[in-house]
């Protein structure tokens, strides 16, 4: 599978919206298509300005010599406008540039991948991931650009994967679960499962890391539970006539929720056969317990991540696995084996914020005002530098993308 | 009766060992007598009515009419805990707010202290306990999606100040949270507990561009969350504000106006009798003898 979609990219310009298909001949059809494009799309003089001091080809050659910095510091400057300008740039000129000593193609079509992915961070980090909402697809595009250049290397290798790790990581900081699945449902014979995360498993059959991507997207916030979509009580006060068929907010409610369940089923089979993975079972271990934790099924989730907990090597899987043992333990009533597990989970990471928290709160709310200050006290004293795991939790393969992006960066240059 | 001594011996012996040995948890017993202290503002309108004394409260414990042994304005030096919720829905006050935490430092007294908490991926303590007239560093940004507004709550609420110093916590925040450990379910039973007096300024409608997007929040929220925070004040004494009311929603107005008011708030300090120890105590205060006012105060303390 190639990285468009079925039917191809569609590519939305803000001002003037233009449709572009780009066909499955590659990357120079759509340098071609986007040359035509930019003839007829109307730039503001200011963008062109900032789009001209950073020049595409100069930055791609800085980027491949190693000097990463200088490719990427005017990138941070940039306007949304001359950002949205400077994609443009770099799917017409990248490819060119790709091209220019054809014997250095492989390695030069690898540093515009990993080019585009790290810009494409710095401008997510911006909030441009996706820039104006449905009209502009930003982001996703470029990566889907550079997904089907890094393909026309030929056979999938080590440095494809590690680059469709960095890509998988930034599309679950950004949060876009339908750019890496699509629908976000579960498989049936009607619908077609495509999406991002499908264009990695095409190229790497059963990787259990991509696989866990994917179950992580399909278990996204409110797929599997309508916990914050839930109607007031009082919404449902109007009575259906008896005999009468109303497709109203009740019909619609149960045929959601009956979707949410499949789905959550789905991935709750998807998860548990991770579990026995090597790379990632202690992971999706944890992932099954919040799936568990989510759906309410807070026996579950105890049961899951107690376990995983006293598996687990890493101390931010410990930690996240013993938060969510004693917040399901705390949702059941046992306040004993609530404050057990964040003492284990604290045990792990020392004075993390949210098992303090966690604890502080269970502990004041049972009289031990004393304590709860203390530990509070000591850890607003010892915060942590690095994240909070829990924190990061909700983000998938996010926290990996720095330590991803070094491993591209040397195969960029070895 | 021989027999009951021998008896008695024996458990008192059998007391010694496992003390000696350690064997059993000792029993835990409540001795001593308890001073309860409460923070009682009391207005007419806008005007704070001053010159009262014990005789003017009527103080109630579990329904039991206490006896109130002091009543002051306090000139007790005031540990301050700023809260600025930073998060996405608030960021576009965010340079306005830097401006006016400068402002509030600079209007603390000779011996109070300030703090400011602020919300990243986690809760932030951009500034740590300085004293009143301390030139403050800040450098904190805006991060949209996930706020934190329980959790920051929750650990402002969280100081003990000594025992000659009181506790106000102000919170600037819009009370939509995202992301909390802390439920608000919890914050509010928390709060009905805390020695705090906790003032919200209604942020509701100041958001603005946020340069930081990437983050989102758990899906665990309320669509009542809200209101349980504005009661999750009302519970400590203090209360919710518009911020229509601080003419054009200044910080600094609205924090001079909540010091002004803590200040001249009157300590009511009574030791419990005729009610038996442990558990809730709700409190009611009244003013018999004047007409016409608003109370606010803690709404009890659990023993």
């Amino acid at each position: 599978m190639a990285c468009q979609q079925p039917g191809g990219i569609i590519h939305r310009l803000k001002r003037r919206p233009v449709f572009m298909r780009i066909s499955v001949a590659g990357p120079r059809a759509a340098a071609i298509g986007i040359l035509l494009l930019s003839t007829l799309t109307d730039f503001e003089p200011a963008a062109i300005a900032q789009v001209r001091r950073l020049e595409v080809a100069a930055a791609l050659d800085a980027y491949a010599q190693g000097r990463y910095d200088e490719a990427l510091a005017p990138v941070r400057y940039l306007s949304r406008d001359a950002s949205r300008d400077f994609r443009q740039q770099l799917v017409l000129r990248g490819v060119q540039w790709v091209d220019a000593p054809a014997a250095d193609r492989p390695r030069r079509v690898l540093a515009a991948a990993a080019f585009a992915l790290e810009f494409e961070r710095m401008r997510a980090e911006r909030g441009e991931w996706q820039a104006g909402g449905e009209q502009d697809c930003a982001g996703r595009c470029v990566i889907e650009w550079a997904c089907t250049l890094l393909q026309s290397r030929g056979a999938a290798d080590d440095a494809e994967h590690v680059w469709m790790l960095a890509s998988m990581a930034l599309a679950h900081g950004a949060r876009d679960w339908s750019f890496l699945q699509t629908p976000i449902a579960a498989p049936s014979d009607r619908t077609v499962q495509t999406g991002h995360v499908h264009h990695a498993l095409a190229r790497f059959p059963d990787d259990p890391r991509f696989r866990l991507a994917r179950a992580i997207a399909l278990a996204s916030r409110n797929a599997v539970t309508d916990e914050r979509d839930a109607p007031r009580a009082g919404d449902r006060a109007m009575p259906t006539p008896t005999g009468a068929i109303v497709i109203g907010p009740d019909f619609l409610n149960s045929m959601m929720q009956r979707n949410r369940t499949r789905l959550g089923d789905y991935v709750r089979q998807e998860l548990e056969s991770l579990t026995a993975d090597e790379s990632v079972g202690s992971e999706a271990r944890v992932r099954l317990g919040y799936l568990h934790w989510v759906r309410g099924d807070e026996h579950d989730a105890l049961v899951v991540e107690a376990a995983a907990a006293d598996a687990a090597k890493e101390p931010d899987v410990r930690y996240v696995a013993n938060f969510l043992a004693a917040q399901a333990a705390q949702a059941l009533g046992d306040l004993s084996a609530a404050e057990t597990r964040y003492r284990a989970a604290l045990s792990a990471r020392p004075y993390s914020q949210s098992a303090t928290l966690g604890l502080a709160a269970l502990l004041y709310l049972r009289g031990e005002a004393r304590e709860a200050y203390e530990i509070v006290a000591a850890a607003q004293s010892n915060l942590p530098r690095d994240d909070d795991p829990w924190r990061m939790f909700l983000y998938g393969d996010f926290p990996k993308l720095p330590a991803l992006v070094a491993e591209l960066r040397k195969r960029v240059t070895p | 009766m021989k027999r009951h001594a021998a008896l008695a011996l024996a458990c008192a012996a059998a007391i010694v060992w496992s003390a000696a040995h350690g064997q059993a948890q000792p029993p835990v017993f409540k001795t001593g007598a308890l001073t309860v202290s409460v923070n009682a503002a009391v207005k007419r309108g806008n005007r704070v009515i001053a010159n009262l004394t014990a005789k003017d409260f009527r103080l109630t414990d579990n329904g039991v009419e206490q006896k109130i042994e002091a009543v002051s304005i306090e000139s007790v030096p005031v540990d301050v805990s700023l809260f600025l919720d930073t998060s996405g829905s608030t960021a576009g006050k965010l340079d306005d707010m830097k401006r006016d935490v400068q402002g509030i430092v600079k209007m603390l007294r000779p011996g109070d202290r300030f703090r400011l908490l602020t919300i990243g991926d986690s809760v932030d303590e951009p500034v740590h306990w300085v004293p009143a007239g301390t030139a403050v560093n800040l450098s904190f940004g805006a991060v949209g999606g996930i706020s934190l507004v329980h959790d920051a709550l929750v650990l402002a609420l969280m100081h003990r100040p000594e025992a000659d110093r009181r506790h106000l916590v102000v919170g600037m925040t819009d009370r939509r949270d995202c992301g909390s450990v802390v439920s608000s379910a919890q914050l509010r039973e928390l709060a009905a507990r805390s020695e705090a007096v906790l003032h919200l300024v209604d942020q509701s409608g100041s958001g603005g561009d946020v340069a930081y997007r990437i983050r989102t929040c758990s899906p665990r929220g309320r669509v009542d969350g809200p209101d349980i925070i504005a009661d999750a004040a009302a519970r400590t004494g203090g209360m919710l504000h518009d911020p229509s009311y601080f003419f054009g929603s200044s910080v600094l107005r609205a924090f001079r106006t909540i010091f002004e008011e803590f200040r001249q708030s009157y300590v009511l300090r009574y030791s419990p009798s005729g009610v038996a120890r442990g558990g809730w105590h709700a409190i009611v205060v009244q003013v018999p003898s004047t007409s016409g006012v608003t109370i606010r105060a803690r709404h009890g303390y659990f023993d």
